[in-house]
């Protein structure tokens, strides 16, 4: 015998259901939610070149997050995790953990990216360029703009969806921004095809818009400034990000 | 049973006091001037005297913000969201402080104008007001410009006169900002409440003394007088690759928040 039934746990509110739910001391009573990281069809297929404003079409070879902290609704996945989102998941993303909370919806998810190594290349006409970059500043996400709804016996997803096409913003700012691969390519000045971060220490942004706040004049710094709002939630939802130690 | 009845009022108490309707904040009135007290000769850092002799931008939409991030539940946004809810575009993802202070619509701000003309009248709450946010836009015929004023269809407009070692270049730089490109986080330090008999002045500022930089630093006016005939022009449609970096430096710096400031005007000043 139980204390509360099902439908009386579902009538508390939101706040006394995990107290309920501890009364209730049945087991089966709990959900799990499993965490997932997704780079989408951009990072698993690429970028193609009709989506990309100067007609480059971009693939990623390897596209390495490492992501740690991840919690819903107050358990969090301790250990880091780090996953090559080019892996063909056929939509699932690549599987960060598991973690088993009282039935309910969770609004407060949060998660940190420590680290975002790409390497790929990118094509238009007959030339290529490469690149292999890595960014390491590590970004907490939090308030994140999802709702993750704990079912008991079932399993939730909760996925963090990395867009890789905000790299390629010529805006930091813009609601509309474009999607160019150009500026990067001509980074290129010794011109062996690789587009390397000394390079991009050497290009100033020309064109591209900074934000309010400026301070951004090297392509490289630009990049890194785009790479802190790679990580989203559950597709489209938007979080907040700082940086982190 | 007494403390049945005691319950009953209890709870018809609770439900008195929870169906008031929330307690709006007061909302008064301040004009928004144009404030030319920033204009003044100053030195980019290539040692370049500029002397302004126009200096025009179109605008839309200002916000007057206190400090901190927007959150959906935050008291500021409550008491705000009852007298102008149109103020919040993206609520929760919004960095550049609380909304607690409004001027809607298109504004031409001419820093060589008329003394302190009014742009519009700012809607505002009591609050230590922190920062202001507006829209670049586009001059357009409704601001009552020439037909053949060639700030129609642009952003801003600056002219003027540079100086170093005796020689003088004369320019003109026209900008053009994406319609949606918001700026955040202008200064505004003030304590404004229904009682305050004060403008709000807006001020473009072209040396910043804090940041120690130039509106219109990285032009080099000698290297961009090309034909040597003593002038140079900038603008979107500039082709030449010397230009063009010229123009995207400057661009880049018109839109940063360095270059703006907001000030409280008492009445008697």
């Amino acid at each position: 015998m139980t204390l509360f039934s099902r439908s009386t746990l579902a009538a508390l509110p939101f706040a006394a259901r995990p107290l309920a739910a501890l009364l209730c001391g049945c087991s089966s009573e709990s959900g799990s939610v499993t965490a997932v990281a997704y780079g989408e069809e951009f990072i698993e297929e690429g970028i193609p070149a009709d989506t990309v404003d100067d007609g480059w079409a971009i693939h990623f070879d390897h596209y390495r997050v490492t992501i740690r902290d991840v919690t819903v609704g107050g358990s969090t996945l301790d250990d880091a995790v780090t996953v090559d989102l080019t892996e063909p998941s056929d939509g699932e993303g690549q599987e960060l953990g598991s973690l088993e909370l009282s039935p309910g919806d969770y609004t407060d998810s949060s998660f940190v990216i420590d680290r975002v190594e790409v390497e790929g290349s990118a094509e238009k006409d007959d030339e290529t360029k490469t690149f292999s970059w890595v960014f390491d500043q590590a970004i907490a996400y939090g308030e994140c703009d999802t709702t993750t709804e704990v079912t008991s016996g079932e399993a939730a997803r909760f996925q963090v969806t990395v867009h890789a096409d905000h790299m390629f913003y010529d805006s930091t700012v813009s609601t509309h921004p474009q999607l160019l691969f150009q500026p990067l390519a001509d980074a290129d000045s010794d011109g062996d095809g690789e587009i390397e971060e000394a390079e991009l220490w050497e290009t100033d942004i020309g064109a591209y818009d900074p934000g309010s706040a400026g301070g951004i004049d090297d392509l490289w710094a630009f990049l890194e400034a785009q790479a802190r709002t790679l990580g989203h939630v559950d597709g489209e939802g938007h979080c907040h990000g700082a940086e982190v130690d | 049973m007494p403390h049945m009845r005691t319950l009953r009022s209890a709870l018809a108490l609770f439900l008195l006091v929870g169906c008031q309707p929330a307690q709006e904040a007061p909302r008064f009135e301040l004009p928004l001037v144009v404030d030319e007290r920033g204009i003044e000769t100053t030195t980019n850092d290539l040692g370049f005297d500029i002397t302004l002799s126009e200096a025009r931008v179109a605008v839309s939409d200002f916000q007057f913000t206190t400090a901190g991030e927007l959150h959906t539940a935050s008291l500021p946004e409550r008491l705000w969201s009852l007298v102008v809810p149109s103020a919040f575009a993206h609520p929760g993802h919004y960095e550049g402080g609380e909304v607690i202070g409004e001027a809607q619509g298109h504004f031409l701000v001419d820093w060589f104008g008329e003394d302190r003309h009014e742009l519009g009248t700012a809607t505002l709450i009591t609050g230590s007001y922190t920062s202001v946010n507006f829209t670049f836009a586009r001059a357009g015929v409704d601001d009552d410009l020439a037909g053949n004023d060639p700030l129609l269809g642009h952003t801003a407009r600056f002219a003027g006169v540079a100086s170093k070692d005796g020689d003088d270049i004369e320019f003109e730089i026209v900008v053009d900002s994406p319609e949606d490109r918001q700026l955040v986080g202008v200064p505004f330090e003030a304590e404004i409440d229904e009682n305050s008999e004060l403008s709000i002045g807006f001020e473009l500022v072209p040396h910043d003394d804090l940041g120690e930089d130039n509106l219109f630093d990285g032009l080099d006016f000698a290297a961009l007088d090309t034909n040597e005939d003593g002038e140079v022009y900038l603008s979107p449609d500039s082709t030449d690759e010397t230009m063009v970096d010229a123009y995207n430096v400057f661009h880049r710096t018109f839109q940063t928040h360095n270059h703006y400031f907001f000030e409280a005007i008492p009445e008697d000043e």
